[in-house]
């Protein structure tokens, strides 16, 4: 029976360099994934989090610096000698084989005597719920079934660490969601350390107990999804993850009368800072906007600003207020019946103390 | 209700005429062969006795025997030529890949008829290498005794459909199909024999048919090595020395025929669900690995043996059309330019006539290409497949059927004013070309209009074009490539067509190039001349080779730089 691993393994990635050619694609890179852990690189196209998933597996050119798994240090394993489950992007299904024959393949390879191939591939069929498939060929099947015998042929043969490249990228929105948590269910049941490529926060936030985000070829933070959001190390973990309103600038000031004042020259107090920040990161949904003198709390700073387009988002009224020269988002909630702001209307742009993030660069 | 709607109007009477043309001058003409075949000449009933005769006759059992020894073996040794070139190209980085694919090209640019007679003077018994290998080494290899010499001729003109077929095939492979198998743990000659060699197997199959089947319908090689004992020569010497009426001329065609749907079913069967390239996403074939010095060595000898194999040809019939007298001799005793000079003032009806067929013939291929692949792919005309399906069927017909078919099926028509049957009239030659160049035409124009996104099309209808407009302004021009290759490849190919040529040459002022080579080789005195001819179809077929490729090239480039490229999928 496909139960907990017992060999579920931690990754440790130390200081790992990459290049294909002249191009540098990963940049020094140090990591640890616990045991069991879901885990996910998260990051634009270009970024290098496939890359960096397939030097997990042993697959491009051979990189600077060392991975381990389990301790063991697989960094010039040749891919078939690593024991890592990856599950390609585009699935890679031999056409020729049936669904069976997939599934027995990486057990065939290892010297599995055929009773135990057989018990083993019906056991993960059930397992993804395609026992009625068995005989079929991959181009029979959807994409969301091909997506399961992905899966199913590659923890088969219980891979020390489950890698998976942006597996919900070719399905469509429904059978995306089914399968996120089909996956995280299946992980959970085999307590499998698995990496999860994707450039989609959502898939990264809702799966993840730790991520990666990943930019030109640098780790720009690792830490939980709530965590980066809400103190993102810096801009581009602040606006990859969410959104939130970035002003550039400096502090000015001291103690309890330190200011933020933007290129265009927004201030903002930001009482006790610290004075080293480039930017200020302020999320949209933690500014407030009153009609003036209806304001209702004290708030630490008080701007006036005029609205200059409102787009209805659902939950959300998502207003585009200039405030000075600049303009920044405003997210209320929606609720039905309230009043929203006119475009043009002025009103009174309130940051609640501590909603903010000042961040180095 | 009228039985189209309007916007479907000119596209019916379109695809009516051109099932029309496919009638008259594809299926008559074959159904009236099959039938003839049947038909007891005597009594007019339909009968078996003509088979019955045909397998009865030790001559006929031969004929059968040879023909089919021969297509097996150029396919064993068109395969021993494509593997290892397949192979190098797909899996090493590998500078010589530019030589392989220059060695695919080579061969098709001589029709193999032109070459077998040099061929003949290179390898014979007592040709160049032959009396070098007796004077140092004291010992002839028969080479080109016999079928020997047709087998030879053919594996060197025809392996290059193996080797595009199967690159194609090992290129279409996915990466991820490999890596996968390593992933799970496969490597070296395992996940070769599991993973690649199943996936490029369809491709190999495709390509090994195809030489089988050309082989076995080619009519001019065999004629000009004096290989009279194989079916298509057969079949020809019994129509033009016997006559039309000879039954056994019309069994050979019944069985080249039934060959060909049985070679065409193979490969068939052997893509048929199996057309991995399509189902898989990604692409960029597999992964290749740089050689040490010493695999060098190896692959570039094996790529120059292959060279001066594949080029003897060539040069053979350089020398034979430049040199005086090559008689028992490694090379001719002298050369001069009197062969080409003679041709130029006795011969050049040849090559105008040529000309004019070959491009009136190559003119209506893509017209009929164009209109047939619009048909198919852009109107839902009812039976539009079968237009598709019966401008392919003339791939399974050898030319020797067509032309017994046009012989039979139109020498008792009259063409009004020439007061002539059809079947004599030049223009039976031009319908020839067309019919038996349509397939490939066709698939150039498919190729061309698959690529053009139907969204474009919907982009001038909703900016107010008709479906006229459309097709002259929007699909058309993005087709011009394709069809402007599809126009090459059907000139260049036409232009040395000769199995079903000599059958309809009626007199020698209406012969073609090809029928002009074979008559000169047919003396001894007439090989110089003939290597002339041949030279000059060469210089044809090749500069349309050229300026085809050239043509592919620069549409795939403008193609290349209109499509956003993914940066993930090439990191």
């Amino acid at each position: 029976m496909i139960t907990k691993a017992s060999n579920s393994s931690d990754v440790v990635i130390e200081n790992l360099s990459l290049s294909f050619g002249d191009t540098e694609v990963l940049k020094g890179i140090d990591l640890t994934i616990e045991p069991g852990e879901f885990f996910s690189f998260l990051g634009p196209s270009g970024s290098g989090k496939s890359t960096l998933l397939r030097a997990i597996a042993g697959f491009g050119p051979a990189p600077q610096g060392r991975i381990l798994i389990g301790g063991e240090d697989i960094t010039r394993l040749p891919p078939w000698e690593r024991n890592v489950g990856m599950v390609f992007q585009s699935y890679a299904l031999w056409p020729h084989m049936t669904v069976t024959k997939n599934v027995a393949f990486g057990l065939e390879e290892r010297k599995v005597a055929k009773a135990e191939i057989e018990r083993r591939v019906s056991e993960a069929l059930e397992l993804v719920d395609l026992t009625d498939y068995a005989q079929r060929r991959p181009s029979q099947l959807s994409g969301g079934q091909q997506q399961r015998v992905a899966l199913a042929r590659t923890i088969v043969v219980e891979p020390r660490v489950l890698l998976l490249d942006e597996p919900l990228s070719n399905l469509d929105a429904n059978l995306r969601v089914q399968m996120r948590h089909d996956i995280l269910a299946l992980q959970r049941h085999l307590g499998l350390t698995t990496i999860f490529v994707t450039h989609d926060q959502e898939e990264a936030n809702t799966t993840s107990a730790r991520l990666a985000v990943l930019n030109n070829g640098i780790l720009q933070q690792v830490g939980s999804p709530m965590e980066l959001y809400d103190s993102p190390a810096n801009t581009f973990v602040a606006s990859f993850l969410g959104t939130a309103n970035i002003l550039r600038g400096q502090v000015t000031g001291e103690g309890a009368s330190e200011v933020f004042i933007s290129e265009k020259g927004l201030s903002i107090p930001v009482k006790n800072a610290y004075h080293t920040a480039q930017a200020i990161a302020i999320r949209p949904q933690n500014i407030r906007l009153s009609r003036p003198g209806e304001r209702k709390s004290e708030g630490q700073a008080v701007l006036s600003g005029i609205v200059r387009g409102m787009e209805f988002l659902g939950s959300t009224l998502r207003y585009a207020v200039s405030v000075g020269d600049e303009t920044i988002l405003v997210d209320h909630s929606h609720t039905p019946g309230d009043r929203a702001f006119a475009v043009a209307e002025p009103v009174a742009v309130e940051i609640g103390s501590g909603q903010f993030v000042l961040l180095q660069s | 209700m009228s039985l189209f709607s309007k916007s479907q109007r000119a596209p019916a009477m379109v695809g009516m005429f051109t099932a029309l043309l496919l009638a008259l001058f594809l299926v008559i003409p074959v159904l009236k062969v099959i039938y003839v075949a049947f038909l007891d000449a005597n009594t007019g009933e339909l009968t078996l006795v003509n088979f019955a005769d045909f397998f009865g006759s030790s001559l006929f059992r031969e004929s059968f025997y040879n023909s089919f020894y021969v297509s097996a073996m150029a396919v064993v040794f068109a395969s021993m030529i494509a593997l290892p070139l397949s192979y190098f190209t797909t899996r090493f980085n590998f500078s010589g890949a530019v030589i392989i694919q220059t060695l695919g090209i080579i061969p098709l640019i001589m029709p193999p008829f032109v070459g077998a007679v040099a061929m003949r003077l290179l390898f014979g018994s007592n040709g160049s290498v032959n009396l070098l290998l007796d004077e140092y080494f004291g010992f002839t290899i028969p080479f080109m005794d016999g079928l020997n010499g047709v087998i030879m001729v053919q594996s060197i003109h025809y392996f290059p459909f193996i080797l595009i077929n199967l690159s194609a095939a090992l290129n279409n492979i996915d990466r991820s199909m490999e890596e996968s198998a390593q992933n799970l743990g496969s490597r070296g000659l395992r996940l070769f024999r599991r993973i690649v060699f199943p996936l490029a197997l369809p491709g190999y199959i495709a390509g090994a048919a195809l030489v089988f089947i050309k082989v076995f319908d080619d009519l001019g090689t065999p004629l000009l090595l004096d290989v009279n004992k194989m079916l298509a020569p057969q079949a020809y010497l019994r129509i033009s020395s016997i006559g039309i009426s000879d039954p056994m001329g019309y069994v050979i065609s019944v069985i080249l025929i039934a060959f060909s749907l049985l070679s065409l079913y193979v490969s068939l069967m052997a893509m048929k669900g199996r057309d991995y390239a399509t189902s898989q996403k990604g692409g960029g074939g597999l992964a290749r690995r740089d050689l040490k010095t010493w695999e060098k060595v190896g692959c570039y000898s094996v790529i120059l043996f292959v060279l001066a194999i594949v080029l003897s040809p060539h040069l053979g019939l350089l020398l034979l059309s430049f040199g005086t007298v090559w008689s028992y001799a490694v090379l001719p005793d002298g050369y001069t330019f009197a062969h080409y000079i003679k041709v130029a003032s006795e011969a050049s009806q040849f090559i105008t006539n040529t000309l004019l067929y070959a491009g009136l013939a190559a003119t209506f291929d893509v017209m009929l290409g164009t209109a047939i692949a619009y048909i198919v792919y852009r109107t839902g005309l009812a039976g539009r497949k079968w237009l598709d399906y019966g401008a392919t069927a003339a791939l399974a017909v050898p030319g020797v059927v067509l032309g017994i078919g046009y012989l039979r099926t139109f020498y008792t028509f009259e063409v009004p004013f020439i007061d002539k049957p059809l079947a004599s009239w030049w223009v039976i030659i031009v319908v020839a070309l067309t019919i038996r160049r349509l397939p490939y035409a066709l698939r150039a124009c498919v190729a061309a209009i698959q690529q053009v996104a139907v969204m474009l099309e919907e982009a001038a209808e909703n900016l107010g074009a008709t479906k006229q407009r459309t097709v002259w302004r929007i699909v058309v021009p993005l087709m011009s490539g394709g069809i402007l290759a599809g126009f090459v490849t059907s000139f260049a190919t036409a232009s040395v067509e000769l199995s079903a040529t000599i059958m309809l040459v009626s007199q020698e002022s209406n012969a073609p190039l090809a029928y002009g080579i074979y008559e000169f080789m047919q003396s001894a005195s007439g090989r110089g001349p003939g290597a002339a001819l041949g030279m000059i179809a060469v210089v044809i077929v090749g500069l349309g080779t050229y300026f085809s490729h050239r043509l592919i090239e620069r549409t795939d480039k403008k193609r290349l730089a209109a499509r956003p490229v993914n940066e993930e999928a090439t990191l």
